[in-house]
């Protein structure tokens, strides 16, 4: 009896330290092991309420169709994503707060999205410095160089000079520019005077408006004394739904180009949209077996709804991430984004990749919308993108 | 001269635009001093209103019919529901109405969904003015504007509602010993600011983007109208967008749109810094 004598207390004493190592063990191992073993965590960032409301549900869905294709077909890597969603209200402050809750307390492995341009200054302040991966997926301004931010949408050699191209040798030499007042217009209006004055065209004023501007009247009535060839609208979200019904009802005769048109815009309104030209990476009307598998996922998961240029470059997003992660076998940030640079996607547009700048290589189609749908003017193909002085 | 043309109507554009959404945050926050942070969103169901009139296959005109009728309803039911309860205490309604307001929001965007609702508006063509094209519906839009605010007038001076109103603002107490009943009066007053606001959600939607948020771009603005023209009195709303309207459209013709906004924004501070009571207080 007494040789085997364990009593109550010394097993309870022998049993807490065990479990005391086991945990130790856990503990014990670097972060980075633990982290490979679960799901991959992912945040969503963007829009959701505020100007780009219009913008924002797509390009959720478009991320949550990517998100569940991959979790059916056994995930990244075998392992699961998960995502947190959270809304910026197309403001700095909510961009910066979110960006921060996602890295800070979801510690997510990557964070995707974001629309206005502003809002991914805001979230760039928050993941660069972390040394954290964003990836970016709206058409925008360009004249951005950092290691840890990639971008999926068109850049201004890829959009606007191939538009001003066209537009001078068809519309006319000379533009008028009005946007909402915040950098994409303001910056690219700057791109647009180069590329203008580079093809002996000019711009003949930049105006620039706040958010929720409820009158565009005076505008339009120096656009109309102006007397440009064509009428260049670069006003965000909600704010260009105000502006066309304005334009339109002005009834000036200019041809309006706008390269925030596409097919969300020209399906919730397609007699405001009528005639005017945009240029984006991705239409609904590209013919492509990927285009046609993208759609009819997109349909079975949400109905019948427009997608944008903005959502598919979404879509594109979480592949290439994904490719990126099972080529560097981990979801390290710096080896994910070493990988980033040497992966490609058969996207719904054709195949994407990621050039030196970080920016990926995409489509600039130029059409015009034609009762909801978009009519091919011309199609630039693939085009590199370039950032003057920028090679990561 | 021919300059000139554009330039008027462009500035009565905005005072009219100014004119009706201020008007129902007369009632409810220059008369019933009721902070209502909410004000934005009785604008949206006045748009949204036209938006289910026009999908069940009624036109604009209807809706024009309809709005305010909903809009009162609404605004019965919530001051009932909930307003009656925070008169006596301010900071409550500041919480309430924005509590409200976001509510109002997000049913508004479950109910229709995050995009801008399409909606026909009225005269579609321009009218020729003195040798110069005008769009017809903002001819209509000034024209309605300014006829709804007589009309607002002639209730507020005229009838019976509007002398009770008066009287149970001056003195509830001394009102009720008159034989007013002041719960009912307020319930009616509130509910016809928030009838006046979904009124000109009808006239905005055909000139901007109709969406679940529309409302907030209207919120601080007829606040500053209110307390510019002087709060308290109905013809106050006419002298403050009339101010705020002319001085925004004359300014934004020399300098660039934001500044003006922000200049006319300070230039009202420092009239309320010397006019606290406003332009025309009651």
């Amino acid at each position: 009896m007494s040789k085997s004598n364990v009593t109550r207390r010394q097993t309870l004493a022998t049993l807490g330290k065990g479990a005391a190592l086991a945990g130790v063990a856990t503990l014990g191992m670097p972060a980075i092991v633990r982290a490979q073993s679960g799901p991959i965590k992912l945040g969503f960032l963007s829009g959701l309420t505020g100007l780009e409301t219009i913008l924002g549900e797509t390009q959720l869905n478009c991320f949550k169709l990517a998100v569940s294709q991959i979790n059916a077909a056994s995930g990244i890597a075998g392992r699961q994503i998960e995502f947190i969603v959270e809304d910026d209200q197309t403001t700095t402050k909510g961009a910066i707060d979110k960006a921060r809750k996602l890295i800070n307390q979801d510690q997510v492995d990557a964070t995707i999205g974001l629309i206005a341009s502003l809002t991914h200054v805001a979230a760039r302040s928050v993941t660069t410095p972390a040394k954290k991966l964003l990836m970016y997926t709206t058409y925008y301004e360009g004249d951005v160089c950092e290691r840890y931010f990639f971008s999926t949408g068109q850049i201004p050699n890829q959009q606007i000079d191939p538009s001003v191209e066209w537009l001078t040798a068809n519309e006319g030499k000379s533009t008028y520019i009005i946007g909402s007042d915040y950098v994409w217009p303001r910056k690219s209006a700057d791109a647009i005077k180069a590329a203008m004055e580079a093809k002996g065209g000019k711009v003949l004023d930049a105006e620039f408006f706040p958010f929720g501007t409820s009158d565009f009247g005076p505008a339009l009535d120096r656009v109309k004394s102006a007397n440009p060839d064509f009428v260049w609208c670069m006003c965000a979200g909600n704010d260009l739904i105000t502006f066309l019904k304005q334009f339109n009802s002005f009834g000036l005769g200019k041809q309006l180009f706008s390269q925030g048109l596409d097919d969300v815009f020209s399906q919730a309104e397609p007699e405001l949209t009528n005639g005017a030209i945009s240029d984006q990476s991705y239409f609904m009307g590209i013919e492509s077996e990927e285009n046609a598998k993208f759609k009819a996922a997109y349909r079975d998961m949400f109905g019948p709804k427009p997608i944008n240029a903005i959502g598919e470059a979404t879509y594109n997003a979480v592949y290439l991430y994904k490719a990126a992660v099972e080529k560097a076998g981990s979801t390290e940030t710096e080896a994910v984004i070493d990988a980033l640079g040497q992966v490609e996607f058969d996207a719904p547009q054709g195949k994407v990749s990621f050039a030196s700048n970080n920016v990926a290589r995409s489509n600039s189609i130029l059409a015009r919308a034609n009762n909801g749908d978009w009519d091919v003017i011309k199609d630039f193909g693939q085009v590199d993108p370039v950032v003057p002085g920028c090679s990561l | 001269m021919e300059a000139l043309i554009p330039f008027s109507l462009n500035a009565l554009t905005l005072i009219s635009i100014l004119l009706m959404v201020s008007m129902g945050m007369a009632i409810i926050f220059g008369l019933m001093n009721v902070i209502n942070l909410a004000h934005g969103e009785f604008i949206t169901i006045g748009a949204f209103t036209l938006v289910v009139v026009q999908g069940l296959g009624g036109n604009f005109w209807l809706a024009l019919i309809a709005a305010p009728i909903v809009g009162y309803i609404i605004g019965l039911a919530l001051e009932k529901a909930l307003i009656a309860r925070i008169y006596e205490n301010p900071l409550h309604a500041i919480l309430v109405t924005w509590g409200l307001s976001l509510i109002l929001q997000q049913v508004i965007q479950l109910i229709f969904g995050a995009s801008p609702q399409s909606i026909t508006g009225p005269f579609p063509g321009s009218i020729d003015i003195l040798g110069v094209a005008y769009p017809a519906y903002r001819l209509f839009l000034i024209a309605f504007a300014l006829a709804t605010f007589a009309a607002t007038i002639l209730v507020f001076k005229k009838t019976k509602f509007g002398l009770d109103l008066r009287a149970s603002i001056q003195s509830s107490e001394m009102a009720s010993v008159m034989g007013v009943n002041p719960d009912k009066i307020n319930a009616r007053a509130f509910a016809s600011g928030a009838a006046l606001a979904a009124l000109a959600g009808v006239l905005l939607a055909p000139l901007t983007a109709v969406t679940a948020y529309m409302g907030i771009n209207y919120l601080a603005r007829s606040f500053f109208v209110v307390l510019v023209g002087g709060a308290g009195s109905i013809s106050g709303v006419a002298a403050g967008s009339g101010l705020i309207g002319s001085l925004e459209t004359a300014l934004s013709y020399e300098i660039p749109t934001t500044v003006a906004q922000a200049l006319v924004l300070a230039l009202a501070i420092v009239i309320l810094r010397f006019r606290p009571q406003g332009i025309l207080p009651a």
